[in-house]
């Protein structure tokens, strides 16, 4: 039973289960409400060749990178000085927590009339719906790192930046990584939202998709997202491993 | 251990400043908008009090908790358990891993037309939209915590000189405990999103309504208040789950 | 003397030719600016056929008109989309009327000036094991899924519902957004009866027992479903009153065309409808369709058909449907001449 202990032969496995429970219940509902991947693969190799949904997803991922990137670059800081600073903390919280349980479409008419139906846009809705994750992961973590072993490392004579390096950002390093993944997540659900207002990119396609009979076509975007998703969570995967080799997860050899 | 320290006093003026800071610039902005499109706190308020007064918000919003609470009860149960089970489990995270990223990375929203098969548009849909949003969200949390951070923290622990099981039960296990405060706090931030994005698109009901029937009036201030609504309900229940983070892992809460 | 005279008559000869030839080119330099200008148009979700012509005026005979590539952003909400036009971040917009009279009773300086279309597609489909006559639709217990109360999927089953002394409020609403949520809620078995397109209404029935069982084009004498809406400070600049006229007259000659040849007809369906086979569309396949939308249903009249009094007739089942509050001036929203403008200088 060596297979078995195969990371691939294991994620094959998952896979394909999923995929048997998912074209039984396609069966039993029918194609009108649930087609099954028999059904979805045929119509989603038809919307690759066809040209027209590649091209409106690299638009629509361009944009999300970008609102996602700005997201990356203020979220990450802010949570960290809200972390680690007690006035930082009192001026923003009350904001974060707020604003991250506020949802995107209820400011929709006000970030039209502030920056218009375009580009900007849909940058901005990206941009706000990760924002709040990253802040609130990073600070989490920065708050989280124990006192104790900032102590214990100056007890042995560790310099300030040697404490940094050896036990903050190790510590806070799983966290900026989580908060990473789960900002990704939600700039390209943010993506997608926007894109359902104003009818472009991908979201256009899945509006577009409510119009037909069968659920082949809106279940085909649907796995084009999951593919991205899973994709863009393996790339952040490797960055991490990259930028912080010494946290190597457990898992990643098959050990 | 005192809970008012000295700084205490300072800190809390500084949140009650920036509280009342950006309602000023909230109010100084939206006088500038027209009312049809954005609407400011003064009106808001008073939407709030009227709403309150007349017992129309309270009604909906006591409705709207009961799907809340549900989904997400289900969803810590289920979710914290199997979250350590496919972190710390190599063939479970290998099975299951691929199929949790790619739910993971598409709107709840998509799920709303498939999910009316089985649980149709009321009280059964919403539970289960809450529970499918909140789960998806701290099982991956919940995860990540188990798998990714113990191994950093039992370098540095190693790097101080600590060994063997001793290591794990005073280093791995209150290092994992941060993780699940996140999952449950953003595992709460989705399921408060769920909640109304459930009484949006399945049949309109509670808040939603309100939400609805004030926006089909182009009444900013009603939709507003419910938005306010919701975003002084989740700073508040995330303020309770930080006391309750401070009580149980007090290493982990410096103020 | 004669030579200076002559010299004089010269000079201004000159100074005049100079002077026309300056107008003209101002007048070449401003027609070519008004050449080069590109309407913003701000048009909702789907482009069904009823919606083909006016997609067609957009996108291809303004420019033919003179006019720069059309600058075209869809919006799904016609709620945001009102309120775009309000705050003006397009010139021209394609809402539905009940929401913009609702708008301008919220304070609103919103004018509505021409149809999008006439009448509308939308059908009642039902299921037919629960529903055999519009009556059992007042049945407890019958679920019927609109978008919102207010907008016109509700308001179009109200005057049905008042023709056959029903009171539309003993019904059972259940408000969903989003018209493939509500088809899908019918086929689940989760709704039994559905407002949709009849782009689509013979799709469903193949489905299973699902059947129409209210037409609204057939229930009311005028049935306004879309129309084109302009901000009134916009409509203030005569260069825009002017680009409002054009885009009307433009919308006329689609509606002229789309009546009297089906290949152009199906030529534009081709290249505006929303589905994704409709590329593959044959003029043949389209001629039910079309035939309806020309015929029963006057989607689009030769002279568009557009007068207050259309509007006036409405208001009782807006009001019912409580979808305004009726304190509405309808003769300040409603604005006839620039349609009257651009039907004169088409002539026929």
């Amino acid at each position: 039973m060596h297979w078995l202990r195969n990371k691939w032969t294991l994620r094959a496995l998952g896979i394909a289960c999923a995929l048997l429970i998912w074209e039984a219940l396609g069966r039993t509902v029918g194609e009108a409400l649930l087609a099954g991947p028999l059904l979805v693969i045929p119509e989603l190799v038809e919307l690759v060749a066809d040209g027209e949904m590649p091209r409106e997803l690299a638009g629509s991922l361009r944009q999300m990178l970008l609102g996602y990137a700005l997201a990356c670059c203020v979220g990450m800081p802010v949570g960290v000085a809200m972390g680690r600073s007690r006035i930082f903390d009192a001026i923003l919280r009350p904001w974060v927590n707020m604003l991250v349980v506020t949802s995107v479409a209820s400011l929709v008419p006000l970030l039209i009339v502030m920056v218009g139906t375009g580009f900007g846009f849909r940058v901005l809705v990206v941009f706000i719906a990760s924002v709040f994750y990253i802040v609130l992961t990073a600070y989490q973590g920065t708050r989280g790192i124990d006192p104790r072993w900032v102590g214990v490392g100056r007890s042995f004579n560790a310099s300030r930046l040697r404490t940094f390096w050896r036990i903050l950002l190790p510590a806070s390093y799983p966290f900026l990584i989580t908060g990473a993944r789960i900002g990704l997540v939600q700039a390209i659900r943010g993506m997608v939202v926007a894109e359902l207002y104003v009818l472009v990119g991908i979201g256009g396609l899945v509006n577009t998709a409510g119009l037909y009979i069968s659920t082949a076509n809106l279940l085909a975007l649907m796995v084009t997202l999951m593919a991205v998703g899973v994709t863009a969570n393996e790339a952040l995967r490797y960055v991490g491993r990259r930028v912080a080799p010494w946290h190597e997860e457990r898992y990643a050899n098959g050990a | 251990m005192s809970l008012v320290r000295q700084d205490a006093v300072p800190t809390y003026v500084v949140y009650v400043a920036s509280l009342v800071v950006g309602l000023m610039i909230w109010e100084v902005a939206a006088q500038q908008i027209p009312r049809i499109i954005f609407a400011p706190p003064s009106v808001v308020a008073v939407e709030l009090y009227n709403g309150f007064a007349s017992g129309k918000l309270a009604v909906a919003f006591a409705g709207s908790l009961g799907h809340l609470v549900l989904g997400f009860v289900f969803a810590v149960v289920v979710g914290v358990p199997l979250g350590f089970l496919v972190g710390r489990n190599r063939t479970a995270y290998y099975l299951l891993d691929p199929t949790i990223s790619g739910i993971y990375a598409v709107p709840p929203i998509a799920f709303v037309p498939f999910m009316i098969i089985w649980f149709g548009l009321f009280f059964e849909a919403r539970v289960a939209l809450v529970f499918l949003m909140s789960f998806i969200e701290i099982l991956v949390t919940v995860s990540a915590g188990a798998r990714g951070i113990e191994q950093s923290y039992l370098d540095v622990a190693r790097a101080f000189g600590a060994r063997g099981r001793d290591a794990l039960v005073k280093v791995m296990f209150p290092a994992v405990l941060p993780f699940v405060f996140t999952a449950l706090r953003i595992g709460l931030i989705r399921a408060i999103h769920a909640m109304i994005v459930a009484e949006l698109f399945f049949a309109s009901a509670n808040l939603g309504r309100v939400m609805k029937d004030a926006a089909q009036r182009f009444d900013t201030g009603g939709l507003l208040a419910v938005v306010v609504l919701l975003a002084v309900f989740g700073l508040i229940v995330q303020e309770v789950l930080k006391q309750i983070e401070a009580r149980v892992i007090p290493w982990n809460v410096r103020d | 003397m004669m030579l200076n005279r002559r010299k004089v008559i010269q000079g201004i000869g000159l100074g005049l030719g100079a002077g026309i030839a300056g107008v003209g080119t101002l007048a070449s330099q401003l027609a070519f600016a008004e050449a080069q200008r590109a309407i913003k148009f701000q048009l909702l979700g789907f482009t069904l056929s009823i919606h083909v012509p006016s997609y067609a005026a957009v996108h291809d005979i303004l420019p033919s008109m003179g006019y720069g590539t059309s600058s075209v952003t869809r919006i799904k909400q016609i709620r945001i989309a009102t309120q775009n036009m309000v705050a003006g971040s397009a010139d021209l917009g394609e809402t539905d009327p009940p929401t913009v009279l609702r708008a301008a009773e919220a304070g609103a300086d919103l004018k509505i000036i021409g149809h999008f279309y006439n009448n509308t597609t939308l059908v009642l489909v039902a299921n037919g094991d629960k529903v055999k006559s519009v009556e059992d639709l007042a049945k407890p217990g019958i679920r019927i899924a609109i978008a919102s109360k207010g907008d016109v999927t509700h308001v179009v089953l109200v005057g049905p519902m008042q023709n056959r002394g029903i009171d539309p409020d003993k019904l059972t609403f259940i408000e969903m957004a989003g018209s493939g949520t509500r088809m899908r809620a019918l086929l689940a078995d989760r709704v039994d009866a559905s407002l949709i397109h009849f782009d689509q209404a013979e799709r469903v029935a193949k489905q299973g027992n699902f059947k129409v069982v209210i037409e609204p084009h057939k229930e009311y004498p005028v049935w306004v479903n879309e129309v084109w809406v302009a901000n009134g400070a916009w409509l203030a600049n005569a260069k825009n009153r002017r680009a409002a006229v054009d885009v009307l007259k433009a919308t006329l000659i689609a509606f002229r065309r789309a009546n009297d040849d089906l290949d152009w007809f199906t030529d534009k369906y081709r290249k505006f409808a929303s589905f994704k086979n409709s590329k593959d569309a044959t003029a043949e396949q389209l001629r039910p369709v079309w035939e309806a939308l020309r015929g029963p249903i006057n989607a689009w009249p030769k002279d568009m058909g557009f007068n207050v009094e259309n509007f006036r007739g409405l208001l009782p089942a807006y009001k019912a449907s409580g979808a305004i509050a009726g304190t509405v001036d309808l003769d300040s929203v409603v604005q006839t001449q620039y349609v009257e403008q651009a039907l004169d200088e088409l002539g026929g």
